[in-house]
């Protein structure tokens, strides 16, 4: 059925569908008006589930480890300092392997205070073990709550899964969304099971601690079950498309990049406008394209490699900055996956975005014609430039 | 009908753990989970009975156990609960039991405590107080007495130790009108059993504060743990009382009531001079702290008794 | 002792691979692969026949290794200690209203070393020489228990003691 829906009612849809048994959740900008769906569809009766008003963004996780440790379904969500406050939890929902489902709607971190949209509060938490995905529009948010559970539950990942939606650029955008029947997503995801919950005949004890003999045991099944992601994320996407007959195309989402000199990676809502621009540059015979990243975790390296081995520049455009560091998470995680695989290309971070700043269609001519020059050998490689900042300046080297 | 030491399980839930001689809040877990019997499942934060109970592969626990974040007792407690309901598949006797110490308790996971009680889960907490962080190495705690030297209260010629008094934390978590709370202490094993049978019978969110000496802590010989633990409520610097909310009791407000409410407390010197943490205190410590105890007991037998 | 289902008890080693437990931190509860004996300084013994079987040291055991033997009819004939998982700590022998439990010097030269009970270690001795350990007649006094004597370790093999 189609409706128009922001991308918060939009992704409640697709939580109402994948039937959660917990949903435990503190509400916050942007958040909010997910939680506030999921509470009208259990008030409603659309939704059999216990709904827990935790105190905190730190109980909302920790109780929906408990939920799941007992085999349940669970969902929570979040967004900036709230996940940085429940950020205590995440290590302990991944190291215990709950395959929880998390939206998160990206949010500026303090200070300064702010409630509009960047990604700074996911990427600062890339290394807490969760699988991270970025929506790009609402329909997306819509299909990926549904996917990641299947994502997650599977038993060769068993990990949680954080879906990360444009605080505002999408959470509280109105799109029409096309909502999967309730059979279909049925058949598409199953209910939950599994051995990681407590066992009435057989008790067990879950998130214990384990010293230096076996501690890295555990961080190796968990990197390795994460890289097991790439292949499950692909299979799900299949079985998606067969079921509710959208289908995606993996880690990352190539647009022009087969034939393209200059590539633009960036992620989430912003990718639409760098397309719009790529599209304009390849009328005017500039072979340009746009490389999506949708799995940070696990990092689409190969994909990133093989999409960037022949380009002549390579632009990440991010809403992040990492303090002190090589410019964004975004642009670090590009540059080591492609230099991992032997892949070493001009490139350059831009910044944007921040605070919820808009990243502007002449932004993105900027970056495309910084990264044009920088293909003629003109200008430094390696540069951060954050965009109305300092780009006529040249950016940070 | 009522456990006693004639007809409890010889079931140990709570076995080969590594606790220190003589522990207290070892001793706490272990009758609780007898009493609640094989299908409890409980919820431990970091702190000395998880880091005791199950550190992989020596896991501890005969029943099913998990380990929570320092500040998520209760919220994981919650979580346990709503999972199960969710399913319908628990037996009918699993009681959702967590075990925080002091600060567990007390300071860090007051706030999640709260929201418990506050959602009324149907959850049984249990607060073993041995009066300060213990597993981190003696550290004050919101519960740690006045007088009492600690790793981070250090006795010296300055001051003696803890300048703080205890919170009551009886007191905080009967404010939200909790179906059931007590206090109990493992010298008197039998009265503590007895509210954990009550609790475990009540529905909704319950709360044992319950006084857990550690010998290590506390500085006297393991042996002593349980004499000591008579001793704290025999001097009246601890006490026993239930709290029943609006709903069990019948009262507006509820009803506390003090189990034990003697004529008399035994002198508080020798229990302070048994223990190497009171060492430092001088007379006019001993005096504040007699203090403190009788405007307790002042506010307590005006209120309660 | 009767039956027990859920009580943790020793296993030998691991057993099992890190593909097997390293993939979740859910694991069978109740399993031990180490003993606690070598805490301890000094062991415990339980005069049977001044023992009234109060269960005082039975309840206030923070470790729970004190345990009841039962006979075929599951009455309590009396109190036997594990020691594998005994540390020492003295609590039953304070908690003994008669006293019949001695603090004895794990080094084994006999004496009473905390004086905790007062009870003679002597007497004690030659007590259980001729009646304690009725589950476990081979139990030789005071030397080491040997690890595939405890009950707990019994139980694990089905067979109570």
């Amino acid at each position: 059925m189609r409706k128009f829906l922001s991308g918060n009612e939009a992704f409640a849809e697709g939580v109402r569908l994948a039937r959660p048994q917990v949903i435990s959740a503190y509400p916050i900008t942007p958040q909010t008006t997910v939680v506030e769906a999921l509470a009208s569809m259990v008030e409603e009766g659309s939704l059999a589930c216990e709904y827990l008003h935790v105190e905190s963004e730190h109980a909302a996780l920790a109780a929906a480890m408990g939920a799941s440790a007992t085999g349940a379904r669970t969902f929570t969500a979040t967004s900036s300092q709230g996940l940085l406050y429940m950020a205590e939890c995440l290590t302990y929902a991944s190291g215990g392997r709950f395959p929880i489902v998390m939206m998160n709607a990206n949010r500026a971190l303090a200070l300064p205070w702010n409630i509009y949209g960047d990604q700074r509060d996911s990427l600062s938490l890339l290394d807490h073990g969760w699988i991270q995905v970025y929506a790009e529009n609402n329909q997306e948010a819509l299909d990926l709550a549904l996917m990641a559970y299947a994502v997650a539950e599977d038993e060769r990942v068993s990990l949680p899964v954080m879906v990360n939606v444009d605080g505002f650029a999408l959470t509280h955008t109105y799109e029409s969304v096309e909502v999967p029947e309730a059979q279909a997503a049925d058949a598409f995801l199953p209910p939950y099971a599994t051995a990681n919950r407590f066992d009435f005949e057989r008790p067990v004890s879950i998130g214990y601690s384990a010293g230096p003999e076996f501690n890295g045991h555990y961080q190796y099944w968990h990197h390795r079950d994460m890289l097991a992601a790439e292949t499950v994320v692909e299979e799900v996407e299949a079985r998606f498309a067969a079921t509710c007959g959208r289908r995606y195309p993996g880690l990352v989402d190539a647009y022009r990049c087969e034939d393209a000199d200059l590539v633009l990676v960036t992620l989430g809502s912003a990718a639409g406008i760098a397309r719009d621009v790529a599209d304009e540059l390849r009328a005017a015979g500039t072979r340009a394209g746009v490389l999506r990243i949708r799995y940070l975790r696990p990092v689409p390296g190969r994909q990133l490699a093989e999409a960037l081995a022949g380009v002549a520049a390579v632009g990440v455009l991010e809403k992040d900055i990492s303090f002190g560091g090589d410019g964004g998470a975004v642009f670090s995680t590009v540059l080591v996956a492609c230099a991992r695989r032997g892949v070493a290309r001009p490139a350059l971070n831009f910044i944007g975005g921040l605070g919820g700043a808009d990243i502007s269609r002449d932004q993105v001519r900027v970056c495309f014609a910084d990264l044009e020059r920088l293909a003629a050998g003109q200008g430094e490689a390696g540069r951060v430039v954050f965009l109305g900042i300092d780009d006529e300046e040249g950016g940070l080297r | 009908m009522t456990v006693n030491a004639r007809n409890i399980t010889d079931e140990e839930f709570f076995y080969g753990h590594k606790a220190c001689p003589g522990c207290g809040g070892a001793l706490v877990v272990r009758q609780v989970l007898k009493v609640l019997g094989p299908h409890a499942v409980s919820a431990l934060p970091a702190g000395c009975m998880s880091a005791v109970g199950f550190n992989f592969p020596q896991l501890a626990f005969g029943n099913n156990a998990m380990i929570t974040p320092f500040a998520a007792t209760a919220a994981v407690l919650s979580g346990i609960r709503a999972g199960l309901a969710a399913q319908g598949t628990a037996p009918d006797d699993c009681t959702v039991v967590g075990f925080a110490g002091d600060g567990g308790t007390a300071d860090i996971g007051l706030q999640a405590l709260s929201g418990a009680i506050d959602r009324n889960d149907d959850v049984l907490y249990i607060c073993y107080d041995n009066e300060a962080y213990m597993n981190t190495g003696i550290q004050k705690s919101g519960l740690t007495p006045f007088g009492a030297s600690t790793t981070t209260t250090p006795a010296g010629a300055r001051e003696h130790g803890c300048l703080t008094q205890k919170k009551s934390l009886f007191d905080i978590v009967a404010a939200h009108g909790i179906p059931y709370a007590a206090t109990a202490s493992v010298g008197y094993l039998s009265d503590f059993l007895k509210k954990v049978e009550r609790a475990r019978d009540v529905r909704g969110c319950r709360f044992i504060h319950v006084m857990a000496p550690c010998p290590v802590g506390w500085g006297f010989p393991s042996e002593d743990m349980v004499d000591v633990a008579k001793e704290v409520v025999d001097t009246g610097l601890w006490y026993l009382a239930e709290y029943e909310g609006p709903a069990l009791s019948g009262v507006p407000g509820g009803a506390f009531r003090l189990n034990r409410n003697p004529k008399a407390f035994k002198p508080i010197e020798p229990y302070l001079r048994r223990q190497g943490r009171f060492r430092a205190d001088d007379e006019a410590d001993l005096a504040a702290i007699e203090a403190a105890r009788d405007e307790r007991w002042a506010y307590m037998r005006e209120r309660w008794a | 002792m009767t039956d027990r289902k859920f009580t943790p008890h020793l296993r030998e080693g691991l057993g099992a691979r890190p593909e097997e437990f390293a993939r979740s931190t859910c694991f069978e509860g109740g399993y031990l692969t180490s003993v606690n004996a070598g805490w301890r300084s000094l062991r415990p013994l339980i005069d049977p026949v001044q023992c009234t079987l109060c269960l005082n040291c039975y309840m206030y055991c923070p470790d729970g290794t004190i345990f009841k033997v039962r006979d075929g009819e599951g009455v309590c004939t009396a109190l036997a200690i594990d020691y594998d998982f005994c540390k020492g700590c003295g609590v039953c022998a304070k908690v003994c209203p008669v006293p019949c439990i001695a603090m004895v010097d794990e080094r084994g030269d006999g004496e009473v070393a905390a004086g905790i009970s007062g009870v003679s270690t002597e007497r004690v001795l030659q007590r259980r020489e001729q009646d304690l350990m009725s589950c476990s007649p081979k139990r030789g006094l005071p030397e080491r228990i040997e690890m595939s004597e405890t009950p707990a370790r019994k139980d694990a093999e089905g067979g109570a003691a």
